[in-house]
C-alpha cells in the first residue's frame, strides 16, 4: 500500500495550479474479524478498506473531501483528478478561512511494525481449544493497518503495523464474567493459557452468591482497566484546546486553575509507546510525549494546527478532535500483592461501564460497575456484587479522595473498531479510592 | 449504473454450484458544513464505495469486504469469504443450512421533494453563516454553531438466485448548538442536532424553520446560566419527544435486540434483562404503552423496505398494551432463539460491516392526552426537554440521564426554569410508571445517526418517534 500510495500521490501533485497547496491522508487496513458467543463462531470475515482524504487550499480557503480507493490506480486517479477539479470550482466559493493554518516545513518520517502472528484459523482454534468447556464471548481482529501523509511540498509520512486485539469475557452466570483483552505484535498460545487460566480462577470466585449493596459511599479500588475507563470519558474534550476555551472541558477547572487533581497524578500524550501515527492528517508531527498533568497540577492540553490559530497558542499537532492517543498515567507505590489488605473494606472493581458526565463543567461523571466486581471485607474477597451506578467528581476521585497508584502498570490498546480498527492506547495503573458515591 | 456493473462481476466470479451467495454493495456520499463562531470550517464531502461478499456453504457462513470494485478484487473478496467459512465449519453458533436462502427484489427511494443538490455548496454556506451571526446575543455567550450535515446511502442486494434489492435513504440534520458561561458555570443549549435526522432533502428546513431559530436558541441558554439547579426528590415527570426517544431507544429497544438477549453482544454492548421466555407475557410497562417497529413511517431516519439481509419490512406491535409481543430479531436470531416472532431488523452501518439485530424505526404510538391536560394532571412534578447525559448498565436497568430544559410544575401549572435537570431509575418500575401518553399533537418524528453496538463496532442511523409522556414518581435531581 504505501508504493500505491506514494506513486499515486505524486501524480496527483503534479496536476495542481500555482497558489495550491494539496495534502492526501490515507488510513486502511486488512484485516480479519471472527466474532464468538459460547465459545463458537458467531460471525467470521474478512474487510479490507482504504480512505484517503484529499484536502486542498488556496488563498486562505480550504476544502476536504474522502474517497475510498479501489486501488486500480488509472481508476483511483481518475476519481481524484475529477474530484479536485470540483473542490477547485467550490474553494473560489467559500469564505476565508481566518482559522486554517498551512503546514510550512516538510517533516517526513516512516513507523512500521510488523508483529507475527499465525493464520486467523489457527488462532481462532487455539481460543476455541482454550475455551472448551467456558462460556467465551468475544471478538479477535488481526491484521494490518496503516496510515500515510503526502503533501505538494514534498513531505511524506507512513505508519504501518500488523497486531492482533482477542478481547474477550468469560461468563459464570447471568451477568458475571471476568474481561480480560489479549493483545499485542506476536502472538504467543501459551501467553493466552496463562491469561485464561487466571480467567478461571477469577470464574471460580463469581460462583458465590451476589450480594447487593445499598448505594452510598464506599472505598474502592480501580483496575488499572476502570482508571483507563475514567481516563477516556475525561479525553473526551478533556484536553481539546477548544472545548477548555469554549467552557465546555470536563477539565476546564483544572485548566484554569480553579481545581487541582492529587500530587500522585500525573498523565503524559506518549506517541512513543502507542499505536497512534506521530503525524496528524495534517502532516503536523506531534512532539513523541507531551506531559498533560504533572503532580496534579496542568501541564499542556491539545492544541490542533485549526486552535493553535484561533487561540494564538503553540500547536502540538493534534487531529481536529483533540483527543490523546496514547495516554501513559504514571504508576505510584501501591504493590499488586498489597491491594486487598490496603482497600480493606470496600469494592474492587475490575470493570467500568457506559460513563458520562453528570454535569461536565464540574468534571462530575457517572457510569456503573461491570463484569467481575467484589464486595472486599478486612482485606479479602467477600462476594461479587450486582451492578452499582456511581455519581461523582473527577477532582474529588482524582483529587483529595485518591490514596495510591499501583507500581505496576497495564497497558491497554483500544478495542474499538467503529469505523476502522482503532489506534488509541492506554498505559495506566490501578487507583486506591478513599470514598466514591454510588447512587443506584 | 456502477452498482449495477459491480453486481454483475460479482454473479460472474462466483464459482459454480455454491449454495448461497449474495453481495451488497454501498454508495455512500456525505456533505457536512460547520459554521462554528462565525467562521466556516473546512467543508467535508465524503464519498464511499465498497461491498461485502456473503457466502453459506456446507452449514458455514463468511463475509470479505473491500473497496477494490475490479472482477480480481471482488473474486478475491469471494475466496476469502469461502476460506474463512470452509476453515470454521462446524464450529459456529448456529447450522446455517437451515438459513432460508431467499431472492427477494424491490426498491426504496426515501421521499425527497427538494434535493441536496438544487442548491449550490455556498448558498448553504452563506445561509448557515447568516443564521450562525444571531446567534451571539450577548457577551455570555462564549460558543456557538451550526451546521447541516446531508449523508445518502445507495445500496444495492444481490443474490446469486436472482435476488435484486436497491434502496436509497437521503438523510438531512440541521443543528444549532450555542453555549452561554460565567464565570464558574457554563449551559449549552442545543435545537435540532442530530436527533433531528429525516430521510427529507432541503425542504426539511422549511418545515421547521431551521433558518429563523437561532435567536431563540441563544435566548435560551442565556436563560438557562441564569436558572436555578433542578431541586433533588421524587416527582412526576414529564419528557418531551426529544427526550423520550432516548428513554425509548436504551431502556427498550436495546433490551429488546434478540442478539444481545441470545447472548452475542456480552462482551462489549452488553446483556438484556429480558430473557427468551418473558416475550408474549411479560409486563413491560403500564397498559398505556404501545411500541412499535415501523419502517413504514413516511421520512423517518430507518425506513426501508428490505432490511440487508433481503426481509421484506413490514410494521409490528412489539409492545400492545404494555405486555410484550415480539424482539427485535433478524431471521438468523429468529431461528437461533427457537423460531419465534421478530422483525426485518437485520442491518449493517455499511459494506464494511455484516448485519446484526438493529432498532431501525421504533416508536412510541400517540395517545390521547394533550400536553396542557397532562401538566393539569400534576401536582409536584417537572417537564424536561433535550437530552443532555445519558448511562445504562449493560442488562439495561439502571438508568440516568440529564436534560438541557427543566421546567418546574406546581399544582398543575407550568412553572420557573431550572438547568441541569436529571432523572435515575429502574427500567421496568419506570415504563410502569407510564401514566399518560402524548396525543398527536405532542407527537414527533426524530433519530439519532450514533446507535452503537456489535463486533467489529458499527454506528448506525436509527429512528424514533415518540409523543411527551408523563411517568410518576420518579427521582430528580440536579446534575
Amino acid at each position: 500500500m504505501r508504493a500505491y500510495f506514494e506513486t499515486i500521490t505524486k501524480k496527483i501533485h503534479a496536476t495542481l495550479m500555482a497558489k495550491e497547496y494539496l495534502s492526501l491522508y490515507v488510513s486502511g487496513e486488512d484485516s480479519d474479524f471472527c466474532r464468538f458467543n459460547h465459545n463458537k463462531i458467531r460471525q467470521i470475515g474478512n474487510v479490507k478498506q482504504n480512505y484517503v482524504t484529499l484536502h486542498l487550499t488556496s488563498e486562505q480557503k480550504a476544502i476536504e473531501a474522502t474517497l475510498t480507493l479501489s486501488m486500480d490506480g488509472a481508476d483511483d486517479f481518475a476519481r481524484m483528478q475529477s474530484l479536485i477539479k470540483s473542490m477547485r470550482h467550490e474553494l473560489t466559493l467559500l469564505p476565508i478561512d481566518p482559522h486554517l493554518i498551512v503546514k510550512e516545513g516538510i517533516y517526513s518520517q516512516e513507523k512500521v511494525h510488523h508483529g507475527n502472528m499465525p493464520s486467523t484459523e489457527d488462532m481462532t482454534a487455539t481460543i476455541m481449544q482454550l475455551g472448551e468447556g467456558r462460556d467465551l464471548v468475544g471478538i479477535l481482529a488481526k491484521g494490518s493497518m496503516y496510515c500515510g501523509f503526502s503533501d505538494s511540498l514534498g513531505q511524506f509520512n507512513w505508519s504501518e503495523t500488523s497486531n492482533f486485539n482477542f478481547d474477550y469475557s468469560l461468563y459464570s452466570h447471568k451477568d458475571k464474567a471476568v474481561k480480560d483483552i489479549y493483545a499485542g505484535f506476536d502472538w504467543d498460545a501459551k501467553t493466552l493459557e496463562k491469561k485464561i487460566s487466571q480467567n478461571k480462577i477469577q470464574l471460580e470466585l463469581l460462583k458465590i452468591t451476589t450480594i447487593k449493596l445499598p448505594p452510598k459511599t464506599y472505598r474502592v479500588f480501580l483496575s488499572p482497566r476502570s482508571v483507563a475507563e475514567i481516563l477516556s470519558i475525561l479525553s473526551w474534550g478533556g484536553f481539546s484546546a477548544r472545548a477548555i476555551h469554549g467552557h465546555q472541558s470536563p477539565l476546564h477547572k483544572l485548566f484554569n486553575a480553579e481545581q487541582k487533581l492529587n500530587p500522585l497524578v500525573s498523565i503524559e500524550e506518549n506517541i512513543d509507546h502507542g499505536l497512534a501515527a506521530p503525524f496528524n492528517p495534517h502532516g503536523f508531527i506531534k512532539p513523541r510525549s507531551l506531559s498533560l498533568i504533572e503532580k496534579g497540577a496542568p501541564a499542556h492540553y491539545l492544541v490542533s494546527p485549526r486552535s493553535a490559530k484561533e487561540f494564538g497558542e503553540e500547536g502540538t499537532g493534534a487531529h481536529n478532535d483533540e483527543m490523546p492517543e496514547s495516554l501513559d498515567m504514571a504508576g505510584g507505590d501501591l504493590e499488586h500483592h498489597d491491594i486487598l489488605k490496603n482497600l480493606d473494606s470496600g469494592i474492587y472493581i475490575s470493570n467500568l461501564n457506559y460513563l458520562n458526565f453528570s454535569d461536565r463543567l464540574s468534571g462530575k461523571v457517572t457510569g456503573l460497575t461491570r463484569f467481575a466486581t467484589f464486595f472486599v471485607e478486612n482485606g479479602q474477597l467477600k462476594a461479587p456484587i450486582d451492578v452499582l451506578r456511581f455519581d461523582d467528581s473527577m477532582f474529588a476521585a482524582l483529587g483529595e479522595n485518591l490514596l495510591a497508584l499501583t507500581r505496576e502498570r497495564e497497558f491497554i490498546f483500544s478495542e474499538m473498531t467503529y469505523f476502522e480498527r482503532s489506534r488509541q492506547s492506554a498505559h495506566v495503573p490501578g487507583a486506591l479510592i478513599k470514598e466514591l458515591t454510588f447512587t443506584l | 449504473m456502477e452498482l449495477k456493473r459491480i453486481a454483475a462481476r460479482f454473479l460472474d466470479n462466483l464459482p459454480k454450484g455454491i449454495e448461497f451467495a449474495s453481495i451488497r454493495i454501498h454508495q455512500d456520499d456525505s456533505q457536512y458544513l460547520k459554521i462554528r463562531r462565525d467562521n466556516l470550517e473546512s467543508p467535508k464531502l465524503s464519498s464511499s464505495l465498497g461491498y461485502m461478499v456473503t457466502v453459506i456453504e456446507n452449514g458455514a457462513f463468511g463475509y470479505g469486504a473491500s473497496p477494490d470494485v475490479s472482477a480480481k478484487g471482488i473474486a478475491g473478496a469471494i475466496s476469502k469469504a469461502r476460506e474463512l467459512a470452509q476453515a470454521c465449519r462446524g464450529k459456529y453458533v448456529f447450522d446455517f443450512s437451515s438459513y432460508p436462502k431467499t431472492h427477494p427484489r424491490g426498491e426504496f427511494y426515501s421521499p425527497v421533494t427538494i434535493p441536496w443538490e438544487s442548491t449550490p455548496l455556498s448558498s448553504k454556506i452563506d445561509l448557515l453563516k447568516t443564521l450562525s451571526s444571531n446567534l451571539k446575543i450577548h457577551s455570555s455567550i462564549v460558543d456557538w454553531e451550526t451546521y447541516l450535515w446531508r449523508d445518502k446511502s445507495t445500496r444495492l442486494y444481490v443474490t446469486n438466485g436472482g435476488g435484486e434489492v436497491f434502496q436509497i435513504a437521503d438523510r438531512i440534520m440541521p443543528a444549532i448548538s450555542v453555549t452561554a458561561a460565567n464565570e464558574s458555570e457554563a449551559e449549552t443549549r442545543t435545537w435540532q442536532g442530530l436527533a433531528s435526522v429525516q430521510q427529507k432533502g432541503l425542504e426539511y428546513l422549511t418545515e421547521i424553520d431551521f433558518w429563523g431559530r437561532g435567536t431563540t436558541v441563544a435566548e435560551e441558554a442565556i436563560a438557562l446560566l441564569q436558572a436555578p439547579v433542578t431541586p433533588n426528590g421524587r416527582r412526576d415527570l414529564i419528557l418531551g419527544p426529544d427526550q423520550m426517544i432516548l428513554q425509548i431507544h436504551e431502556s427498550i429497544g436495546h433490551p429488546l435486540e434478540l442478539d444481545r438477549i441470545l447472548g452475542d453482544e456480552r462482551n462489549y454492548a452488553g446483556t438484556s434483562f429480558v430473557s427468551l421466555d418473558m416475550i408474549g407475557n411479560y409486563q413491560y410497562g403500564s397498559p398505556l404503552l404501545n411500541i412499535t417497529f415501523d419502517p413504514t413511517m413516511p421520512y423517518q431516519a430507518a425506513s426501508s423496505t428490505f432490511d440487508d439481509d433481503g426481509t421484506p419490512t413490514s410494521k409490528e406491535y412489539i409492545i400492545k398494551d404494555g405486555i410484550l409481543k415480539r424482539p427485535l430479531g433478524g431471521t438468523i436470531s429468529q431461528l437461533r432463539a427457537g423460531e419465534i416472532p421478530g422483525v426485518a431488523c437485520s442491518r449493517a452501518d455499511s459494506w464494511r460491516r455484516p448485519p446484526i439485530d438493529r432498532m431501525a424505526n421504533l416508536n412510541l404510538e400517540a395517545g390521547t392526552t394533550s400536553l396542557s391536560d397532562m401538566i393539569a394532571k400534576v401536582e409536584k412534578g417537572i417537564l424536561m426537554k433535550t437530552n443532555r447525559s445519558w448511562s445504562i448498565d449493560d442488562s439495561r436497568r439502571k438508568f440516568q440521564f440529564g436534560c438541557e430544559w427543566g421546567q418546574l410544575i406546581e399544582n398543575g401549572e407550568l412553572k420557573h426554569l431550572v438547568k441541569k435537570p436529571s432523572y435515575r431509575g429502574i427500567s421496568s418500575d419506570f415504563w410502569r410508571n407510564l401514566g399518560a401518553v402524548g396525543d398527536q399533537s405532542t407527537f414527533q418524528v426524530m433519530g439519532t445517526p450514533y446507535c452503537g453496538k456489535g463486533e467489529p463496532n458499527q454506528g448506525i442511523f436509527v429512528g424514533h418517534a415518540s409523543p411527551a409522556c408523563l411517568f410518576h414518581d420518579i427521582e430528580v435531581f440536579g446534575g
